[in-house]
């Protein structure tokens, strides 16, 4: 039975959210009916491994899974901790298998990542690679965990598709920081994106009414390869390398700080169609970097001191939609940054710190010019924000 | 009717609730704070001011607290009080005086053959009610003085008389602090073994949690020791110890450490906590959660000119500034070094000049 803990530090939070889940996973009775099967055989009468996974008649869209209720519950109990046990109760074994490889090298990488630092006491000298390594494992462990939910949940139909990506893209809005240490704050927003050729500019700031708090965040990007507005492509794969500049401003108490860095990142992201054709519509988002920049405190200290910090950020995410609107993307992420407004992971225990902080990010394109942002953040604050997005139309190429 | 897409969405965004219920990670830790050097049992009703000891036993006829400053003021209450009453206090300094408001020397009692140097005890006479002082001899003097500093024993609990040995060898050393990690896990077993080990040191140790406290579900540091976060005065220097085992400070903390910081604002003022809130290697972040958090706090202090400020959590020696206040990571308690920083186990001496507010830190390698 459930115990609420106070001295543990967690709320009710967890029962609801289980029931809700339930009540989710089971209302969806008319897209669950079982299709014909229809499976090939090869001369020794074996069926292909994946036509257990029935597809759509009359279109090219990728299979969905059969026994669909069965298979969602499979993905949760025991899937979070077997990755793939939903596909694999839904009939597409080879998926599975591939769910569960991906699981045992992430949590292989994550183990031999907290080893190391555990076995070299987090040496000075050996600790970036081994944190990065914790990263990636991290990112592969929870990826799979989550590609196996999308597969048993994706809805029968053609997949998902990127957006063509606008030459200019706007965006304002709010962001609210609710950090119980610090003053909770309301902020202003406002960001683009610009596109030449292959090079992209984001430039994106956020400020209290009162100024007191202000950050502003400038970044370029030159993309290796991947969609571009001048070279559009329905696949959203892509790689490109990033430098920016981030300085975040604060004079809410007695002594005002600053910190400003500079960092250069190598991001990408890769869709998950060619690893398994019932994660189309689905992709994975990393990035990886590292940060160097200095604090200053103003006042009585009046001082600069040296700041780094390891970036690192993986995502799962998948498309709704086709076409520029209506078009939606979503994606679960994690990014290890410790100096932004959501901050690390705080948690009861031994493991409080090093970890930085999940979010939700949606966007939603009703309208091929006109659409909205939202963003859920947790780590040692809570951040929402809503966005409103434009993008200009363009003449036809 | 919901579609799958909308039940993915709620999926991902559900699983995130239980991780966004942590924010107050150290709030518990800090309502224990405010209930510590507070007891009333067998007709008898005792308040150690500013919570600084821990009340471990209490009846009508004895009382025994655990110190966690070298000077206590203790309000005691006995109602239809008969018999005399025994007061011992555990984790003392060795020469510690206690008196009645007055000023009168309340009369020691004979030390028990078992008694380590830190444990005092005196027997009160017949009295409803009594507000002692616990002082230290020297509380006037001005002239310089030492304490110790280390932290992070954790695994190497059974090894820890290699340090107590350096330790006592030197006849300067006050008391010293502790910053944290006392044990592997927090567990009252290891936390009443740490406590024995003490025993064969000459001074006390007043000590904070670390993270490694908090391995067991109901934490049980505050029931031995007391405040995780505290304020004393000492010879005029103030010392300040946070816990910031969760790396962050409880809200209620933050509300005491604006008052310990203008109480300490004009003297020599240490502040010490478990976890640094910023680590001088970043990528490593064995720091605050926040670096914002950390950011705020630390020019905080450096308003209220704290001049010191000592952390564990990282098993090295580190020596840096932050927001221009001199910094010393000293996590060389045993727990697993890190590795090629060329120094081992090890802890500090600070020598402190109250009159001059001058210090000067010192590493004391034991391995």
């Amino acid at each position: 039975m459930w115990r609420r803990d106070r001295a543990a530090g967690y709320s009710a939070a967890a029962l609801p959210s289980a029931v809700i889940l339930a009540i989710l996973l089971l209302a969806d009775a008319p897209v669950t009916a079982l299709a014909p099967r229809t499976s090939p055989a090869d001369a020794d009468g074996n069926a292909d491994a994946n036509a257990n996974a029935v597809p759509d008649a009359g279109s090219a869209t990728p299979p969905v899974l059969r026994r669909r209720p069965l298979a969602v519950a499979a993905a949760l109990v025991p899937g979070l901790l077997l990755h793939g046990s939903g596909h694999f109760v839904g009939g597409d074994r080879r998926t599975a298998g591939r769910l569960l490889a991906a699981e045992g090298v992430g949590l292989a990488a994550v183990v031999a990542g907290l080893g190391g630092l555990a076995v070299t006491g987090a040496a000075r000298r050996l600790v970036t690679p081994l944190v990065l390594l914790t990263n990636v494992g991290a990112g592969l462990f929870l990826s799979s965990a989550a590609a196996d939910l999308y597969g048993t949940l994706r809805p029968p139909g053609p997949p998902g598709q990127p957006a063509p990506l606008p030459t200019v893209e706007a965006s304002a809005g709010a962001l609210f920081v609710h950090n119980p240490v610090l003053q909770p704050r309301w902020l202003a927003s406002a960001g683009a994106d610009l596109w030449l050729w292959r090079w992209r500019l984001s430039p994106v700031v956020h400020s209290a009414a009162d100024a007191d708090t202000v950050r502003a965040e400038l970044r370029a990007a030159y993309r290796l390869w991947g969609p571009r507005p001048d070279a559009p492509s329905p696949r959203g794969d892509f790689l490109e390398l990033g430098a920016g500049v981030v300085h975040h401003r604060d004079s809410q108490d007695i002594t005002p700080f600053d910190i400003t860095t500079g960092e250069l990142t190598l991001s990408g992201r890769h869709e998950l169609q060619t690893f398994a054709p019932t994660l189309a519509g689905a992709f994975l988002d990393f990035s990886a970097g590292m940060a160097y920049g200095t604090t200053h405190f103003g006042g009585r200290a009046d001082t600069f001191e040296p700041t780094d910090l390891l970036l690192a950020r993986f995502g799962f995410g998948f498309w709704l939609g086709r076409g520029p609107a209506p078009q939606a993307e979503v994606s679960l992420d994690y990014d290890n940054r410790h100096d932004d407004f959501a901050g690390g992971l705080k948690l009861t225990g031994l493991g409080s710190g090093p970890a930085g902080h999940f979010g939700v990010r949606a966007r939603f394109y009703p309208h091929p010019r006109w659409g909205v942002g939202a963003l859920a953040q947790a780590g040692s604050a809570h951040v929402l924000g809503l966005q409103l997005l434009y993008r200009p139309a363009e003449a036809p190429r | 009717m919901v579609g799958p897409p909308l039940q993915l969405t709620a999926l991902i965004g559900l699983g995130l609730l239980p991780l966004a219920s942590c924010l107050d990670a150290a709030d518990d830790r800090a309502r224990r704070d405010e209930q510590a050097g507070q007891a009333s049992a067998g007709g008898v009703t005792v308040t150690v001011d500013d919570g600084l000891a821990a009340v471990r036993a209490l009846d009508g006829a004895a009382l025994l607290l655990w110190a966690q400053a070298p000077e206590l003021s203790i309000a005691l209450d006995r109602a239809g009080a008969s018999a005399p009453f025994d007061i011992t206090v555990e984790n003392a300094l060795a020469d510690a005086e206690l008196r009645l408001e007055d000023g009168t020397a309340v009369p020691p009692r004979a030390a028990e053959a078992s008694d380590p140097p830190t444990s005092k005890r005196w027997r009160l006479d017949v009295l409803t009610r009594a507000r002692l002082q616990l002082r230290a001899p020297d509380r006037d003097s001005r002239e310089a003085f030492r304490f110790a500093a280390y932290a992070d024993v954790q695994e190497a609990l059974p090894r820890v008389q290699d340090i107590y040995r350096r330790m006592a060898t030197d006849p300067r050393i006050r008391f010293a602090v502790m910053n944290g990690d006392l044990t592997d896990m927090g567990s009252i077993a290891s936390l009443q073994q740490f406590q024995r080990e003490m025993r064969t040191l000459p001074f006390p140790v007043y000590a904070t949690l670390g993270n490694h406290e908090l391995g067991a579900s109901d934490v049980p540091f505050h029931r031995l020791f007391g405040r995780g976060s505290s304020s004393f005065t000492f010879r005029s220097a103030r010392f300040t110890r946070l816990d910031s085992a969760s790396a962050t400070l409880a809200p209620a903390v933050h509300g005491w450490l604006d008052d310990w910081l203008r109480a300490g604002a004009s003297s020599f003022h240490v502040v010490t906590m478990h976890i640094p809130p910023v680590d001088p290697i970043g990528t490593r972040n064995g720091s605050f959660a926040s670096r914002l958090e950390a950011d705020q706090l630390l020019g905080r202090l450096a308003a209220f000119g704290v001049d010191l400020t000592l952390y564990g959590h990282i098993h090295s020696f580190y020596s840096f500034a932050n927001a221009g206040i001199p910094a010393y990571i000293s996590g060389g308690g045993g727990a697993i070094p890190e590795r090629l920083d060329g120094i081992g186990r090890h802890f500090l001496t600070i020598d402190v000049d109250p009159v001059s507010q001058r210090y000067q830190v010192a590493i004391v390698r034991v391995d």
